[in-house]
Parts: structure tokens; C-alpha cells; sequence
């Protein structure tokens, strides 16, 4: 089962994470 | 699968916590990116609650009695919908369940707002966040249904065979979504309080409506299949019992009531702005102190499950909740002082009586339910205040009469408000004062009359002796003749109201088609209350039994077996003078997992009464039993208003719904 334990936290910490990076790249893109 | 569950619900507790800080955050920083990542870990958080709850259905279905919860609620035996259902039959796997219906809510609500309303929604959904902080960190500790047994039994305990019923298989779920659907109006008093409200939170406060309604609809079914299980399953023949557990459904649905009223009639400037606020709060803190009032032993209940541990969180979030709203509310308080408040409609003065009618009624059952350990403080105090050693006091608990007698006044008033609202706003209360004036004289002079015809007691002289003389009709008259006279009162005033030409759409016939559900429910509490008969008797097969107009013969005792159970059944037959009109089978069963002797009863339903039987022993060997025999007088008018209720409240929904098509249309 632990491999399912990686995937679920995979999944949500990428989740979670990804509009934090979207953010900066929108920031990086204004400021080109 | 348990360590998974496990895994997946300490994943829901961080990711919830994350939110409520990253909200913060990103309200306070205006940072839509930090808003965004918020509303991701509150989908993944309701992710990960939805695996955590397949992997305990698995685990339940699979009869893994290595883990606690199962081995306690389920056994090989159990019938497959049962043990589906068993995943809300304790403690633990319920607080689950209501936080899954919370977190799916929340998504849906909180999670996809527009971008004007971003901020309004990182508000909201912190405070609703905070709530599932604090529910986690329970569920996660001293609740855990996955927590494992260090010796796994051959077999489980089964589950109570009291919740083996259809109506216990839908009641817990039905209670939790009304429960959870408060949690959106909650969130929308915060995100109301922290945000200024102008007229583009226009849709907001209608999108709170509607959840309010929502919530609503399913806490009166819960309470109503709740009652229903209780008089179908418990074999005393009641239905109500004002027990703890009761109670705490009832208050947040008195409440809510309250706030229902108090969208309806909405205006951001006027002092009901502050009452659907605070309503919104109120309501769901009822919420959340009834499950602290049962689950935690600060009263007992009969179908609670008291264990302190770590209870004392939902006090502590209830003092978070209400230091963060009282600041707020002290804010806005400072900021608006020179504004000028709004008049109001006149509508607007029913409504304010309405809910304080409401609340009072509240504050009543709510301090009656409190009182045992009220007493108990209080005893305390006194004896270590008292020199003089004495024998132990025991803390003082109210029988159920004391609160049919005093909530009755207060729901005779609510009856009596119901019936006048669409008079006065059919005529306007300038033009009727008079004949309303004419028809409260009536009703009250024919009550008292009535009630005075009825007393026993012979007035006493002196001032203090006629006082007290009325406030013994108050608490021993019996209730049930005012409630008939008031709930005509409410129905000739709705036929009224229906035979008039005037414009009406889906809400307004839904509000009426509630008000007349409630008027045919008080028939039924005041007639099967008021008059019903009881008789316990201990027969022979072959003896015979008469009670009001009805012969009753014990033909004979059978055995039968089930999956789960062997229960003895007694034949009964029942005639009304020469005619045979019921054969009825009450039994007693015994469920050998959980080794516990169950009563199922059996009844004849008709519209004027039901014809109620109970088992309440037997004794197979020597066909001896002893039998309970009620006649329950309009008993079926309860389901059968409360069904018109739940009607009603469809249509007020589904015409929000229309409503918001429309002006998603024009927009």
C-alpha cells in the first residue's frame, strides 16, 4: 500500500503547488 | 487499507491547515496566486477525505475486524447495506462522514466563485477550513476509525440491532448534509463580516439562501425520520423523547428557521443584515455544540457515546469562531455608527418577532438540556460552600413533560404568527388591526375557557394564590385544544390567502405549502399528545384484551428465524365488535452477535389513529407475554405534514434555482 501513500501525496502537494509556480511565471512574463 | 485510510486523513489535516493559513495570506496580500493554491488544497483535502472513506467502506465490507471500528459496528452476518451504512454508525466513522459532506460543499461552493468575488471566497472558505482543522485533528487523535485492535476477534459485535432500520440507514446521512449545508451560510456570515457587502454580493447572499434552504430541507427530513425510526423501532410508542441527541438537531433547525425568514426578507442596511449574520453563526455553533453536548458525556443520552478525549476541541473552536466574529462585528459596528440604518418593510417587524419567538424557544431547550450538569455545577459550588458534610446530591434532570409544557406556549405563538403574516400582508396591518386584534380575544377567550372547563383545581384566593393558579393552568393545561383551534386558525388563513387573486410564482406557493405542513403537524403532536391511551397486559395464548373500542386475541406464539436474529412473534388479532379489522405480529427478537433482545413492534395505521403494539417480554415456554397497547390519536398527520413541509421547501428551491437561470440569462 505504500505506493498508493506516495501517489495520493504526489498528486495533491503538485495540486497544491502548481498555481504558486503559474504565478510566477506570469510575473516573469509582465515583467519581459 | 487501514494505514492508507490513516495516511489519507492526516493528509486532509495538513492540507486543511495549509488552507486556512495560505487564505489568510492570501487575503490579507491580495495575492490571487496564494488564493488559488488555497482553493486547490481544499479540493485535494476533500481528495483525500473521499479515499479515506472508500478505503473504511472496504474495510467494513471486507469484515477486517483488525481494525476497532469494524470489529465494534459490523459482523460476518450483517446484511451488505448494513454494513455500508455501519460506516456512520459510530462516532468516528459519522464525524468522518459530516466532514466529507463539509469539504464536498465547500468545492463546490467556495472553490469555483468568480474573480470579483475571490476575496469574499478566501474569507469564507478560511473560516469553514478552520472548522475541518479542528474536526481532523479529532478524527485524527482520539476518533480514529482506523485504529487498529491488538487482538483481531474471530468475529465482530455486530451493529446495534436498534439501527438495523431502513429510516437509521438514511437518517444519520440526511442529518449530516443539513448539518454541513450550514456550514456554507457560516462561511458566508465571515466572508460578509471581514468583506464590506455591496450590491455586487448580490449573488453571494442568494447562493447563501438557497444553501440555507437546502440544509434546511434536509435537517427537517433528518429530524423527521430520526422521530419516525424512533416511534417505529424504540417500542415505547413515542416519537420524541426530548433526549440530548433530539435536542440538538431540534435547536439548530429552530434556529435556522429563524434564518430562513431572515434571508427572505434581506436588506444590507437594515438591522436584519446583523440578525442573518448572526443567525448564520448560531446555527451552525448549535451544530457543533450538539455533537460536544452528546458525544462527549456532558449529559447522557440514551444513543450517544460519551468519551471525553478530546471533546473539549469543540469548545475551543467555538471560542475561536465567536472572539473572531465578535471582533468583526465591533469593527463594522465602529465603522457604520454614523451611518443612517435602513427603516425596514413592515414585514421586517414580523420577521424580528419571529426570531426571537425563535431563539427564546431555543434558549429554553437549550438550558433545559444543559440542565443536568448545570446542577451538577451548581451542587457542587453549594457543597463547598456548605461547612456541614451531607449526603450526595444527585444532579437534577428534566423529564420530558417539562419541556412539551413550556416550548408548548412558544410554539402555540409561532402557530398563531403563522396564521396572522398573510393576513397582514394581504390587508396591511393599518386596515386589519382591528379583526386581528378580534380574532387573538376569540382564541385566547375560547382556550382559556376551554382549559379552565378542563382544570381540576379549585382557584385560590389572595393575589399570590390567583398567580399562581394561572401558572399552574400554564404548565398543566393541556396544550392540545389551543393547538387545534390555532392550527384552523392557520388553515382557513392560507385557503384564504389561496382563493385570492394575486401574482404569485413556485416561491410563493412553496413558503404556503410549508406553512400548512407545519399547521397539519401540529395536529397531529396536539391529537396523538393529548389523547392517547396506553395499556400494558400480560397474556396466555387464547386470552383476550380490550382497549377504547378494539378486542384484542393472542392466537398464538411462532418462532422465526432471520440471517442475524431469531425472534418469537405473537399473532394478534384485533376486532372492532363483530368485525375482525387487524391481524397484527409484534415480536421480540434476539440478535446473537451483539446479544441483544429487541422489540419489534407492529401497528394499525389509519388516518384517525394508529393502533400501536409492543412486546415487551415473552416467555416462549410457557406462551406467556406481556404486551403494550397504545392508541395513538392523528399520530399520522405528523409524517404527513412534515412531508408537505419537505414539498414545500422542494419548490422554495427549485423557484431559487429558476431565479438564478434567469438572471445568469439576462446577464
Amino acid at each position: 500500500m505504500d505506493y498508493l501513500k506516495w501517489i495520493l501525496l504526489g498528486v495533491c502537494v503538485l495540486f497544491v503547488i502548481l498555481p504558486l509556480l503559474t504565478k510566477r511565471t506570469d510575473k516573469t512574463e509582465k515583467k519581459r | 487499507m487501514s494505514g492508507f485510510g490513516n495516511f489519507a486523513l492526516l493528509l486532509a489535516l495538513f492540507l486543511s491547515g495549509y488552507a486556512v493559513v495560505i487564505d489568510l495570506l492570501g487575503s490579507l496580500r491580495r495575492d490571487p496566486g496564494l488564493i488559488k493554491s488555497a482553493c486547490n488544497a481544499t479540493v485535494a483535502y476533500m481528495a483525500c477525505l473521499s479515499v479515506a472513506m472508500i478505503a473504511l467502506w472496504v474495510l467494513l465490507v471486507k469484515s477486517d475486524f483488525a481494525v476497532i471500528y469494524v470489529a465494534e459496528h459490523t459482523s460476518r452476518a450483517l446484511p451488505f447495506p448494513y454494513k455500508i451504512s455501519a460506516l456512520w454508525a459510530g462516532s468516528a466513522g459519522s464525524l468522518l462522514l459530516w466532514l466529507w459532506f463539509q469539504a464536498v460543499f465547500l468545492v463546490i461552493v467556495y472553490c469555483k466563485s468568480e474573480f470579483k468575488h475571490r476575496s469574499f471566497s478566501a474569507n469564507a472558505r478560511m473560516m469553514a477550513n478552520l472548522v475541518s482543522v479542528f474536526f481532523l485533528i479529532i478524527l485524527n487523535s482520539d476518533k480514529n476509525p482506523f485504529e487498529l485492535s491488538k487482538v483481531t476477534p474471530v468475529d465482530g459485535a455486530g451493529l446495534n440491532p436498534l439501527l438495523q432500520h431502513p429510516a437509521m440507514v438514511l437518517h444519520p446521512p440526511i442529518l449530516f448534509v443539513g448539518y454541513a449545508g450550514f456550514l456554507i451560510t457560516f462561511a458566508w456570515a465571515f466572508g460578509q463580516l471581514k468583506t464590506a457587502p455591496d450590491d455586487n454580493s448580490l449573488p453571494l447572499l442568494k447562493q447563501a439562501q438557497r444553501w440555507a434552504i437546502f440544509a434546511w430541507l434536509f435537517l427537517t427530513g433528518g429530524i423527521v425520520l430520526g422521530a419516525w425510526w424512533a416511534y417505529e423501532e424504540l417500542g415505547w410508542g413515542g416519537y420524541w423523547a426530548w433526549d440530548p441527541v433530539e435536542n440538538s438537531s431540534l435547536l439548530p433547525w429552530l434556529t435556522a428557521t429563524a434564518l430562513l425568514h431572515c434571508f427572505r426578507t434581506y436588506n444590507r442596511r437594515s438591522s436584519i443584515a446583523t440578525w442573518t449574520v448572526l443567525l448564520g453563526i448560531i446555527t451552525f455553533s448549535l451544530c457543533v455544540f450538539g455533537r460536544f453536548l452528546t458525544k462527549y458525556g456532558l449529559v447522557s443520552s440514551v444513543h450517544a457515546f460519551p468519551n471525553p478525549g478530546l471533546g473539549i476541541l469543540h469548545v475551543v473552536l467555538l471560542i475561536h469562531v465567536w472572539v473572531i466574529a465578535g471582533a468583526l462585528m465591533l469593527r463594522n459596528y465602529i465603522r457604520k455608527k454614523n451611518e443612517t440604518p435602513h427603516a425596514g418593510i413592515p414585514s421586517h417587524r414580523f420577521v424580528i418577532l419571529n426570531n426571537w419567538l425563535l431563539l427564546l424557544l431555543a434558549l429554553v431547550i437549550f438550558v433545559g438540556t444543559l440542565f443536568p450538569f448545570l446542577s451538577k455545577v451548581f451542587i457542587k459550588i453549594i457543597e463547598s460552600l456548605s461547612t456541614q458534610a451531607g449526603p450526595p446530591r444527585a444532579p437534577i434532570t428534566l423529564a420530558p413533560e417539562f419541556f412539551t409544557k413550556i416550548t408548548a406556549p412558544g410554539g402555540l405563538l409561532l402557530l398563531l404568527l403563522i396564521g396572522l403574516c398573510p393576513h397582514l400582508l394581504r390587508r396591511g396591518f393599518n386596515k386589519s388591526w382591528r379583526i386581528i386584534l378580534g380574532v387573538i380575544a376569540f382564541a385566547g377567550a375560547l382556550t382559556i375557557w376551554l382549559l379552565t372547563c378542563s382544570l381540576e383545581t379549585v382557584r385560590p384566593s389572595g393575589i399570590s394564590g390567583t398567580i399562581g393558579w394561572w401558572g399552574q393552568w400554564l404548565l398543566s393545561g393541556s396544550p392540545a385544544i389551543p393547538c387545534f383551534i390555532l392550527s384552523g386558525f392557520v388553515l382557513v388563513n392560507l385557503l384564504a390567502d389561496f382563493a385570492k387573486k394575486s401574482p404569485r410564482n413556485l416561491r410563493w406557493y412553496g413558503a404556503r405549502i410549508v406553512h400548512l405542513g407545519v399547521a397539519v403537524m401540529f395536529i397531529g403532536i396536539a391529537g396523538s399528545g393529548g389523547y392517547a391511551m396506553e395499556k400494558t397486559a400480560a397474556l396466555r395464548v387464547g386470552d383476550k384484551t380490550n382497549i377504547a373500542e378494539y378486542e384484542l386475541t393472542l392466537n398464538d406464539l411462532k418462532v422465526e428465524y432471520g440471517r442475524n436474529f431469531i425472534a418469537v412473534a405473537a399473532d394478534i388479532s384485533v376486532h372492532k365488535g363483530d368485525k375482525l379489522i387487524a391481524k397484527l405480529k409484534p415480536a421480540r427478537a434476539f440478535y446473537s452477535a451483539s446479544r441483544k433482545n429487541v422489540s419489534e413492534i407492529d401497528i394499525r395505521r389509519t388516518l384517525a389513529g394508529d393502533l400501536y403494539l409492543a412486546l415487551t417480554e415473552v416467555d416462549n415456554s410457557r406462551k406467556l407475554i406481556n404486551l403494550l397497547i397504545m392508541i395513538k390519536p392523528l399520530i399520522n398527520w405528523i409524517w404527513i405534514g412534515s412531508f408537505v413541509m419537505v414539498l414545500g421547501t422542494l419548490a422554495v428551491l427549485l423557484s431559487s434555482f429558476k431565479q438564478k437561470a434567469i438572471t445568469a440569462k439576462e446577464n
